[in-house]
């Protein structure tokens, strides 16, 4: 007996020992651990997680300038370049996604596996932005005003989402503010696809209720952050692709564009209330808001063309140039090439540009440059203009460039150049005769066509040998199809490469060879100017739309107008403004439109989009591509004249009405069956 | 263990390479090896057995353990009587400490003779002076538990027990902290699995007649979130034994003993596989920033909050008896488990949700059914004669009765209905016969040649894909069905023994099945020149009557045998006959003699006085003959084509002194 109790004495003890020393509620607990680790919780109160969240997701947007097809390096991109007929590329290796999908490799299947497939991505930055919407109200030290800017930048941004979501896969499926149940079962997911209308205003009605709440200009150091002015200009070209035929029942327009809402969309019909994805009724109305946007731009007097004022290097206006008055009245007082050039070359200050109603810096854009040098010289060579492009550029008097070509710029495809011109610094002629065909075009033909012998100058690096150089693309040059060792695909298919980008330093082979930081501008003024004439073009009646402050904008197609915004395009550029002709007809402006954007916006993933709004992607996605002849030799002069295409990517280069947008992947639709697979996919 | 590999691989190098690839060592003193990348595990199982023994250096491993228990027990019988308490608490350290010495030596390949007849000799490897690597691991636990036992008899009828049991528990490992590819913090990673429950216990038997079980278990885990970490398994389980009536026990005298029980319970997992962690927590990391920000914040992995144990009812009726004065005696059980709410990453859930990543659910549910059993019968026959029979057998299947996976094309691609593991592939209707057959069929893999083997297109679409794999193996190299038999037969101070095992039906398959070893298909010494110089080429394959051989080539259109076990020679991986398919598809059973025994035990009055009661002498072989189909391979090595550690016969003597 005695000994029991000594042992009661024991264990009585240990058993406390064993309840204290482990307090049983704590034991499975890990907050202690996980405590100082991110939660929503601690994102939310606290002022600079929360704004870190929210560049978080707006750091999930793609590179607005990863338009060459490729990406796997800054994640996602845009079919861009190599899906229109702007530009022609061979590759189709992984990293090509884009030359894939013009060689029809892509399918319903396998594209989520591709860069271009942002459906999911974009749908991670509006989880996040709902998110956001739902918990910042436990943030505590924020003002009224930091709060409404957060929200309004966030709002902006899950709009945004939307937007490229429309422009790349066709009609969202809005979610509203909803966070989605992360682990339940099918029938909770069960949903359908708003229309196109209905994405549209959802959209722009977001964009409209941030504005008020964005600044109106961002500091030096944020560039990038878009501005209340970023988020009317992105306005302004969603309710210009809405007013367009494709999205509008045909836009008014005849022939091929008037029947393509029809064409392509007739029979795409909703099944739970049999509504059409895509509006087939043509409703004017639209393209007057669309001038409203336009002009909202317009009137905020924020932004203006990117001139440089004429100087010693600044070559004469042509003689017959109608109209020499100094700019904005006319093409006088400033230097065209300069003007424009500057601001894609990273030359000018991308921050100071009057010109960007958003842009931001993008590395993307200078890396890619690389795909126009040539083999030899570090590049890859195979970023193709085509000829079609090469012949939209007017001649620098602005008749068209068409054999004899006018006194002051004649135009002749055959001969040779002789001398060295200088203008703008730039230098045309110096080596190898220039082909006729290049010699007095407009200024922004020669910032952006990389022609044979073009003079190089690649003035970072210190290299001999490796600067100021003439590349020919001729089957016996220097750049020529045979120079592609190694990879057979790196050479220039039409004897042209895209030299926007390029600054006379950029280099990539050779000591100290550099490439300038380059910006691109996601939104440029010339867009608003140009989407504004165009929104008028289309007007058949006076509209009377109420703007968002309230005062009512009239708007009707008014010649002077039109010219007013079309012209300063044409001036900064160096060229006469619109003819009478032109203005008076609606087909022929729309001509003037087509090819102004064509050439103003090359290589800016504007065309891509043009051309299916417009319904006339069938029409000019399928007209062949053309070059010079790289089979032939610069030695007996069969290189110069133009060809098709004898190449076996240009051969089975697909166009289907089908590829007006990338399809949603096969898995989502198997998730969720309700969600209508885009025509023809 | 030789420092290039492990002893598996020294199998592989045996397999992979052939006696003609590359010899012990060249007439001109040069270590051989065949290749110094192309081959698989980077290359080092490209040089010979003897070379990795004799001439790569050593790994060697060692453990440390250390235990340390405390333990206190009280009886409060003079208070309450059957009353006790114990309380334990145990400590467990492991340790292990991996040195490897791995030096390589300068090796060679001979690609030809040069002029003057000399070898032509390509290096394959750079010697490597010794390296030395080493690693080390450390595994501890902490284990407390307590308990309070009950256990009385009332009124000489009435017995009853109850049990209180409650222990936390605490380990971890430093090697075990999971990267996963989503990667957690290894912050929370690394924090140790910890336990803590209360399970109790109250057994009640009436005259030891009729028993009643009643459990529960209220079980925590530090896995899931707060409001979900206890999970509630009650069980029950009664039993009933008839001999126990007088009336049984005098009617029935040959019935020794007769027993019914069954149970029916429920038991939790809550480890998610691949030791994902903390699932229910959504974590974040630090990124770029966009729009002109400095930092951002972004989700890194997905949280369900809905996570739960994952649980199993499992039900279990058994018999037991012993008949006749206890000679025969058995045991059979039938079981059904059934489990619900098994963890599975989700892959319903759609993009449109914008979840980061797809989170884990307790969504999979299963259900497994068998039954096994044993008899003994012990016959004496004479005084100093008897003999004793025995048997065993169990039997298992499963039936996955919810699998998530996406809305699949065909109901023959989804996995409900077929056992866990079912093997996959394509259906072969036997070779091609000629170009006229090639061209009628649907679309295969590469370029195929009249010989190749020509497969079912399922869902007639013309070509053969995915779509095409059907179920073809309920699994792959698991049996069912395993059973054994044996007897012994003791005669004074002798005894001889044997035992036999088997297993019912168990498929494997040649080729097409992925083999990490090989980091690939395991084709790869079963095909002739499956990788070109290396893998072994069977002696079966030599045999012209097992392969399809074009008639141009042999003369005689015979030998165009569509049904043949190999289709025609290619030099090189072959796509379309190197899939997964039933032309592949052996029958693995087998019966093994798993030991014969015999003994002799020496009881001598001598010995006695020396304090040794008995000497016993033993003869044991073990793993002595199979009987199978498989012919070329032991059965359990075939589906590796035999690239893996036999099991070998054994023969012992063995000598026990009984003090």
């Amino acid at each position: 007996m005695k000994k029991t109790l000594i042992n009661l004495f024991l264990i009585i003890p240990f058993f406390c020992l064993i309840l204290i020393s482990q307090s049983c509620k704590d034991f499975l607990d890990i907050s202690e651990y996980s405590r100082d680790l991110l939660t929503y919780d601690s994102i939310f109160s606290n002022k600079d997680n929360l704004e870190a969240y929210l560049w978080g997701a707006a750091a999930q947007l793609p590179l607005e300038g990863a338009i060459w097809g490729n990406g796997s390096a800054q994640g996602k991109s845009f079919p861009g370049i190599a899906c229109s007929d702007e530009g022609f590329i061979q590759w189709i290796s992984a990293g090509w996604q884009s030359g894939q999908l013009i060689q029809g490799m892509i399918n319903a299947d396998n594209v989520a596996g591709t860069n271009m497939y942002i459906w999911d991505q974009m749908y991670k930055i509006i989880r996040k932005v709902n998110i956001l919407i739902a918990n910042i109200h436990l943030c505590e030290g924020l003002t009224t005003l930091q709060r409404n800017e957060y929200l309004g930048y966030a709002r902006f941004l899950r709009a945004y989402a939307y937007w490229h979501i429309l422009s790349v896969h066709g009609p969202v499926i809005l979610v509203g503010d909803q966070v989605y149940e992360t682990n339940m079962t099918p029938d909770y997911y069960v949903i359908e696809r708003a229309t196109y209308d209905e994405s549209v205003e959802y959209i722009c009605s977001e964009m409209e209720s941030a504005a008020p709440f964005i600044p109106v200009s961002v500091p030096i150091s944020y560039f990038g952050r878009p501005t209340r002015g970023s988020v009317y200009g992105m306005i302004a070209r969603i309710r210009l692709q809405h007013a367009s035929p494709l999205f509008n029942g045909g836009g008014g327009a005849s022939g091929d564009a008037g029947n393509s809402a029809r064409l392509y969309f007739n029979t795409w019909t909703r099944a739970s209330d049999g509504k059409h994805y895509v509006n087939q009724e043509y409703d004017e109305r639209r393209w007057a808001l669309a001038a409203y946007a336009a002009k909202r731009v317009m009137d905020m007097n924020t932004y203006s063309l990117h001139i440089y004022e004429a100087d010693l290097f600044t070559p004469d206006l042509p003689a017959n140039m109608p109209n020499k008055e100094n700019y904005p009245n006319g093409p006088g007082g400033i230097d065209p090439y300069r003007s424009y050039s500057d601001m894609f070359t990273g030359e000018s200050l991308a921050a100071n540009n009057p010109e960007f109603v958003w842009g931001r810096m993008d590395a993307s854009v200078r890396e890619y440059t690389r795909h126009s040098f040539p083999k030899e010289f570090g590049g890859y060579g195979g970023m193709a203009l085509t000829q079609k492009v090469v012949d939209a550029f007017y001649m620098a008097d602005g008749s068209d460039p068409v054999a004899p070509g006018t006194a002051d710029c004649p135009y002749d495809e055959t001969g040779f150049m002789t001398g060295i011109k200088s203008f703008s610094g730039y230098q045309l002629g110096g080596g190898p005769p220039v082909f006729n065909m290049y010699v007095n075009r407009e200024a922004r033909f020669y910032a952006c066509v990389g022609f044979s012998q073009c003079f190089w100058p690649m003035s970072s690096t210190t290299e001999s040998g490796k600067y100021n150089q003439y590349f020919g693309y001729a089957a016996d040059d220097n750049a020529g199809k045979y120079q592609s060792v190694g990879n057979v695909e790196d050479y220039t298919t039409t004897g042209y490469v895209s030299k926007k980008y390029i600054h006379r330093d950029d280099a990539f082979s050779g000591t100290n060879a550099a490439r300038l930081n380059k910006p691109f501008g996601i939104i440029r003024y010339a867009e608003i100017l140009l989407s504004y004439a165009e929104a008028l073009n289309n007007l058949t009646q006076t509209w009377t739309i109420e703007g968002s402050d309230g005062v009512e904008y009239v708007f009707s197609r008014d010649e002077n107008e039109i010219a007013k915004a079309f012209n300063l395009v044409r001036y900064r550029a160096g060229l006469p403004g619109l003819t009478a002709a032109q203005l008076a007809s609606k087909e022929l402006m729309f001509n003037a439109i087509e090819r102004e954007r064509m050439i103003e916006f090359l290589h800016e993933n504007r065309r891509y989009y043009d051309i299916r709004r417009w319904g006339i992607y069938l029409n000019r996605d399928s007209e062949p591509i053309e070059g010079m002849d790289i089979e032939g030799k610069r030695s007996d002069g069969t290189y110069y004249h133009r060809v098709r295409l004898n190449n076996l990517r240009a051969r089975s280069r697909v166009t289907d009405k089908k590829m007006i947008w990338l399809p949603i992947s096969t898995t989502e639709i198997k998730k969720v069956p309700t969600i209508s697979q885009n025509p023809g996919w | 263990m030789p420092g290039i590999s492990n002893t598996d691989n020294l199998w592989q190098a045996l397999a992979l390479l052939t006696p003609l690839t590359i010899p012990k060592v060249y007439s001109t003193g040069h270590i051989p090896s065949f290749n110094s990348t192309a081959g698989y595990a980077g290359g080092f199982n490209n040089f010979s057995p003897f070379v990795a023994l004799n001439h790569t250096g050593i790994y060697t491993k060692e453990q440390g353990n250390l235990q340390g228990t405390i333990a206190i027990e009280q009886d409060f019988s003079p208070l309450i009587k059957g009353l006790k308490m114990r309380a334990q608490g145990a400590y467990t350290a492991t340790s292990y400490f991996d040195e490897l010495r791995r030096t390589i030596p300068e090796m060679y390949y001979a690609t030809g003779r040069n002029v003057d007849g000399s070898l032509r000799m390509l290096r394959t490897f750079q010697a490597v002076q010794t390296m030395y690597s080493s690693g080390q691991d450390q595994y501890r636990k902490f284990f407390l538990e307590s308990n309070i036992t009950y256990e009385n008899v009332f009124d000489e009828n009435h017995r009853l027990s109850g049990l209180l049991y409650y222990y936390i528990s605490d380990h971890k490992q430093v090697s075990s902290i999971p990267t996963y590819a989503q990667t957690l913090p290894s912050s929370l990673a690394a924090l140790p699995i910890r336990y803590q429950g209360l399970s109790g216990r109250i057994t009640y038997g009436y005259r030891d007649t009729y028993l009643l079980d009643l459990n529960f278990g209220y079980t925590g885990s530090e896995n899931f979130q707060p409001g979900r970490q206890y999970g509630f398994f009650p069980s029950m389980a009664i039993g009933w034994i008839p001999t126990q009536y007088d009336f049984v026990k005098n009617g029935v005298p040959w019935l020794n003993f007769f027993k019914v029980r069954f149970s029916h319970g429920s038991v939790g997992n809550d480890r998610i596989t691949g030791n994902r962690r903390f699932a229910y927590l959504t974590t974040f990391d630090y990124t770029g920033a966009g729009w002109g920000g400095t930092t951002g914040i972004n989700e890194n992995l997905v949280g369900a909050d809905n996570l739960e144990w994952e649980k199993a009812i499992k039900s279990d009726l058994g018999i037991e008896s012993q008949l006749f004065k206890q000679r025969l005696s058995f045991t059979v059980d039938f079981f059904n488990d059934k489990r619900d709410g098994i963890f599975q990453q989700r892959t319903q859930v759609p993009g449109y949700i914008g979840a980061v990543n797809m989170p884990y659910g307790n969504v999979g549910s299963m259900v497994s059914y068998g039954s096994d059993g044993n008899i003994t019968y012990l016959q004496p026959v004479t005084d100093n004669l008897s003999f004793t029979v025995r048997g065993n057998f169990t039997y298992s299947r499963n039936e996955v009765k919810n699998w998530e996976q996406v809305v699949q094309k065909y109901d023959y691609q989804y996995n409900n209905g077929w056992p866990n593991g079912t093997v996959r592939g394509f259906k072969s209707l036997g070779l091609f016969r000629d170009e006229a057959d090639v061209a009628a069929s649907a679309t295969q893999f590469g370029t195929v040649l009249p010989g190749d083997i020509k497969y079912k297109d399922i869902n007639a679409d013309g070509k053969i894909d995915d779509y095409d794999k059907i179920p073809l193996s309920l699994q792959n190299n698991f049996p069912s069905l395993m059973y054994g038999f044996g007897g012994e037969i003791s005669y004074k101070d002798w005894t001889f023994g044997f035992l036999f095992k088997g297993t019912g039906k168990m498929e494997y398959y040649h080729v097409g099945i992925h083999d990490s070893r090989l980091g690939g298909n395991n084709g790869i010494g079963y095909i002739p020149f499956h990788d070109q110089e290396m893998g072994n080429v069977l002696s079966i394959v030599a045999d012209q009557s097992n392969r399809w051989t074009p008639a141009s080539y042999s003369g005689n259109p015979a030998t165009e045998n569509p049904n043949a076990m190999f289709p025609r020679l290619t030099y090189g991986y072959n796509e379309n006959n190197s899939k997964l398919s039933d032309f592949w598809k052996r029958d693995g059973r087998y019966l093994r003699l798993q030991e014969v025994s015999a003994s002799y035990k020496m009881k001598l009055q001598k010995l006695k006085k020396i304090g040794i009661s008995s000497i016993e002498f033993q003869l044991v072989g073990s793993n002595l003959y199979t009987w199978d189909k498989v012919g070329i391979y032991h059965p359990e090595q075939a589906w590796r084509n035999g690239i893996i550690y036999p099991i070998p016969a054994q023969y012992s003597f063995q000598l026990y002194i009984h003090l």
